[in-house]
């Protein structure tokens, strides 16, 4: 049987960035995939590293965190991640939304963030896309963007640089215990021998857990992006919607919402494709029945972008976030299981966490470190008393239980 | 759109496909983004050995007439955005087509091999080449030089000139980290002498008897004649690669090194030429296979899906036929997709026994036998690790289930 | 110029005409015809230009895959000419907006 400290189920960005942490501790670490690294989340998601989203508090703390990683990231990891911080946007179309945004942007600010309101002429000075209707935007240099599979890659072969090993196409199928204590896991394609295992299965996590009777509360929200032929480079940085953000305060205004949880968000490869996102839905592990969230996200990508609606889309795609429902991830050792770490559930934020994340898994193993102070936040106990059931799907639903601002932000 | 069945890619591997799944009764959707089915047949034309021409366009017309007989709807400008389990296509005019099986034939593309210059008009793939002049009749350019040696280099030569395009001459791509062992003499004298069938009797009298052997192999590079040696209408030239492309907005010339037995450029010469057909090899397109067990496979010409002995992938009534599988002819092609077709009709409960799949299933294994032209030469080879590697799938399958019946 | 007419193998070429207009001008074609194809037959090479340099680009891969051909096709955006008919009446347009000076093709 294969030998491993540290067995990491799940080689999405999440996955690798713990593989790494623990590989530079010297841990000899194996990573599982049920298929390969970016194949699930990792590999379906926009490029944004967005901070003026988050909420005040633990959130933004965490986000300004791992945002300051990935100021050296690059150089640690030796390889590009094409991480650009062009600075990000969020657009406001209505008065109504304006005012809010006005006080959100105050509160922002209190909390550290960079953020300053734009009229509608500068925003589009700044994105000459922008529809005529836009009346203003909120502003952060903080914003950034990153290349997701770039990223995903670079932790892996940093991890592996540090004698990590991964193994794809490798479903666990069982992680086994003695007294307690983790013993083995075994996949589709055989068992390694390892007293610790760390769950980074994304939104697959709750179906890892339940094969050790660990009630993980994850669940998937689904999401769609349109990915565009290569255009000549228009899109500064990323760009987001204001209404989620105005919506979740706003309530009498949710009729102007759309259907599948559809918000704004653009932001170009350095290819030059456009990624136009982006729906937030509850539909369990469904991939399909997508054609209606499409138009429903060309439609409102078009109303604020007008050009976008003669731009060619070349492919969609669709991929699972792990929700918990207050949208912040999970990083505690499981209860009545020696040697069982979670790690899952950063809903639309697992770029901007990406760095973070492995840091936090290494200070929960060690005991102590720079991030340690964090975890007392990020417990499976804070859901015990409470659970977290997904909403019916529908406008008024999703925003009573959006914990975010945006999607992917 | 609802039906059985939904091909992506209207090929003679998708074609066939939905004509032996639409001919024994089952519902057939084929979606294609070109304007008309046939795919990289179209343009195919050579001479096959004792059965006279191959003309892909006929080929293709009457495999697209029998689709349509037997009930097959086609829809070709359709480009797909994506597809999603259980089967859903979602295309680019708003629509989905889902279907209870899905092929997927989407085929090869080339490699990209970048020489200084490539990107002026005028230079091309040379399976662009084909197409125009084969399929549309139209002349890539009037003297044109062709840079890499394979089966499909070869024959697109041979059809430019029947086609009264001077071919200046077959060249080997210079060195760089693109053009790997295609730049290399001895690797193309090898490659050459492997392709037991093919039209370029030539150089096959000429090299089959050296090139076999090792030490005759270096003696052949070694005294190989810097003017190349004639072949149907053109130079092959071992002894020769092309350094760069150049011209005032189109290609007006190409810049030609004369190289040593390793490939190293010497003296250098510039021709004149209108158009530059660049072959790189064949890669069969994966992007549709993402959620399949893929593994890379350098003997079938890149990363390919693990398929089922009935062409069925990881991922159940998921099937795949043609050169998404590995790099091999319409033929091997034609057959993988009538297997295809077969199975999803028999596993519709539409055909009655094995044997129909076992026939096709023969079938497939007598294209390959009989085949004239060999893309990739340790095919063989290639398709033997696939099947090793898919029934060592299916173990730990069975071992996972056994497993979870003891638990 | 470049049609093929003659072929030692292939029957007669399909004679029903089309005509079309690129950039402005017009050209005539062959029913069946891919844009690209009709354009090259009338010796037209550059399809396109460049987004980084507004340098030409003409027909490459042949199959849809490089995006290297697409052109503007009686208003719609980017459709790629190797992959698209030809049709009697189409109104095509090159695209690139850093398109050089003085590149005239044919």
């Amino acid at each position: 049987m294969k030998t491993a400290d540290a067995v990491v189920i799940g080689a999405g960005v999440s996955g690798s960035s713990i593989a790494f942490r623990l590989a530079q501790l010297g841990l000899k670490v194996v990573i599982v995939d049920k298929n390969g690294p970016g194949s699930g989340a990792s590999g379906a998601c926009d490029k944004a590293i967005f901070m003026q989203s988050k909420r005040p508090g633990l959130h933004m703390e965490l986000a300004m965190a791992s945002r300051r990683m990935y100021n050296t990231l690059e150089s640690e990891l030796e390889q590009s991640v094409e991480f650009e911080s062009d600075g990000g946007m969020v657009v406001i179309e209505t008065p109504r939304h304006m005012e809010f945004m006005k006080d959100f942007i105050e509160k922002q600010r209190n909390a550290g963030i960079s953020v300053s309101l734009i009229d509608g002429d500068a925003a589009r000075e700044a994105q000459p896309f922008l529809a005529p209707h836009i009346l203003g935007a909120s502003f952060s240099p903080d914003d950034a963007d990153v290349n997701p599979l770039a990223l995903n890659t670079a932790f892996f072969r940093a991890a592996r640089r540090h004698g990590s090993v991964l193994q794809t196409h490798s479903e666990v199928i069982a992680v086994n215990t003695e007294r307690g204590k983790v013993t083995s896991v075994d996949t589709t394609r055989g068992s390694i021998s390892t007293e610790l295992v760390i769950n980074a299965a994304g939104p697959f996590a709750k179906s890892v857990g339940a094969l050790s009777n660990i009630d993980i509360p994850v669940q998937p929200r689904r999401g769609t992006i349109l990915i565009s032929e290569s255009v000549p480079k228009k899109v500064r940085g990323c760009v987001l919607d204001a209404q989620y953000i105005a919506s979740k305060h706003l309530r009498s205004d949710n009729d102007d919402a759309p259907p599948y949880g559809v918000g704004f968000s653009l932001g170009q490869t350095v290819s030059g494709n456009l990624l136009i996102g982006g729906s937030r839905e509850f539909a369990g592990f469904d991939k399909g029945n997508t054609q209606d969230v499409i138009a429903t996200i060309a439609r409102h990508a078009a109303r604020i972008a007008p050009e976008l609606a003669s731009t060619r889309i070349i492919r969609t795609m669709t991929g699972f976030r792990p929700y918990t429902g207050d949208g912040l991830p999970i990083i505690d050792w499981a209860p009545e299981t020696d040697g069982y770490i979670i790690a899952a559930g950063h809903e639309g934020d697992g770029l901007a966490l990406a760095p973070l994340t492995g840091q936090l898994v290494a200070d929960l193993l060690k005991g102590d470190g720079p991030t340690h102070h964090f975890l007392c936040g990020l417990t499976l106990g804070r859901f015990a008393t409470q659970k977290t059931e997904a909403p019916a799907d529908g406008p008024s639903n999703i925003i009573n239980a959006a914990p975010q601002l945006h999607a992917n932000a | 759109m609802i039906s059985d069945v939904v091909v992506i890619g209207a090929g003679p591997a998708g074609l066939s496909a939905a004509v032996a799944a639409a001919e024994a009764g089952a519902s057939v959707v084929v979606i294609d983004e070109n304007p008309r089915p046939g795919g990289k047949l179209l343009g195919q034309l050579h001479e096959e050995p004792g059965t006279g021409w191959w003309i892909g366009a006929e080929i293709s017309k009457s495999l697209a007439k029998r689709a349509e007989e037997a009930g097959v709807r086609i829809l070709s400008n359709r480009q797909v955005w994506n597809l999603s389990p259980k089967w859903e296509v979602a295309l680019d005019n708003g629509e989905s087509v889902c279907g209870e099986y899905a092929v997927v034939a989407t085929g090869a593309a080339e490699r990209p091999l970048p020489i200084p210059g490539w990107s002026l008009p005028g230079v091309m793939a040379i399976g662009a080449a084909q197409t125009l002049t084969n399929y549309y009749r139209v002349r890539p350019g009037d003297r044109v030089a062709v840079v890499g040696m394979d089966p499909l280099s070869l024959t697109v030569a041979h059809e430019l000139s029947m086609a009264g395009a001077d071919v200046v001459g077959i060249y080997l791509p210079s060195k760089s980290v693109f053009a790997g062992s295609q730049a290399d003499p001895d690797r193309n004298l090898e490659y050459l002498a492997g392709m037991s069938d093919l039209a370029p009797n030539a150089l096959l009298r000429w090299g089959g008897r050296l090139a076999s052997n090792r030490a005759l192999r270096n003696l052949a590079l070694t005294f190989f004649p810097t003017s190349g040696i004639p072949l149907m209408g053109t130079k092959l030239n071992l002894r020769k690669s092309i350094v760069s492309i150049g011209g005032d907005e189109r290609v007006q010339h190409v810049e030609i090194a004369t190289i040593d037995k390793h490939g190293n450029p010497g003296k250098t010469r510039t021709v004149d030429v209108d158009c530059v057909c660049i072959s790189g090899g064949l890669y069969p397109v994966q992007e549709l296979t993402r959620d399949c067990e893929l593994v890379r496979i350098d003997q079938l010409g890149g990363t390919v899906p693990l398929y089922s002995p009935e062409m069925e992938t990881s991922q159940s009534n998921l099937f795949v036929a043609g050169n998404v599988t590995g790099i091999e002819g319409a033929k091997i092609a034609m057959a993988q997709g009538t297997l295809a077709g077969t199975a999803i009709a028999s596993r519709l409960g539409r055909i009655q026994g094995k044997d129909a799949v076992d026939q096709a299933a023969e079938a497939v294994r007598s294209a390959r036998k009989s085949s004239a032209i060999t893309f990739m030469p340790d095919i063989d080879e290639g398709r033997r690790i696939a099947e090793d590697l898919w029934l060592q799938l299916e173990r730990e399958k069975s071992m996972t289930q056994k497993d979870e019946s003891y638990a | 110029m470049k049609r093929i007419s003659e072929h030692p193998v292939l029957g007669p070429l399909e004679e029903e005409e089309i005509g079309f207009e690129f950039d402005g001008q017009s050209y005539r074609g062959i029913k069946g015809d891919s844009i690209a194809a009709a354009l090259l037959a009338n010796g037209v090479r550059t399809l396109r230009y460049s987004n980084r340099d507004g340098e030409p680009r003409g027909i490459y891969c042949g199959i849809g895959h490089c995006y290297e051909c697409r052109m503007t096709v009686n208003g719609v955006q980017s459709v790629r000419a190797c992959i698209t008919q030809a049709c009697d009446g189409d109104v095509l347009e090159s695209q690139g907006e850093n398109r050089r000076e003085g590149s005239n093709d044919f």
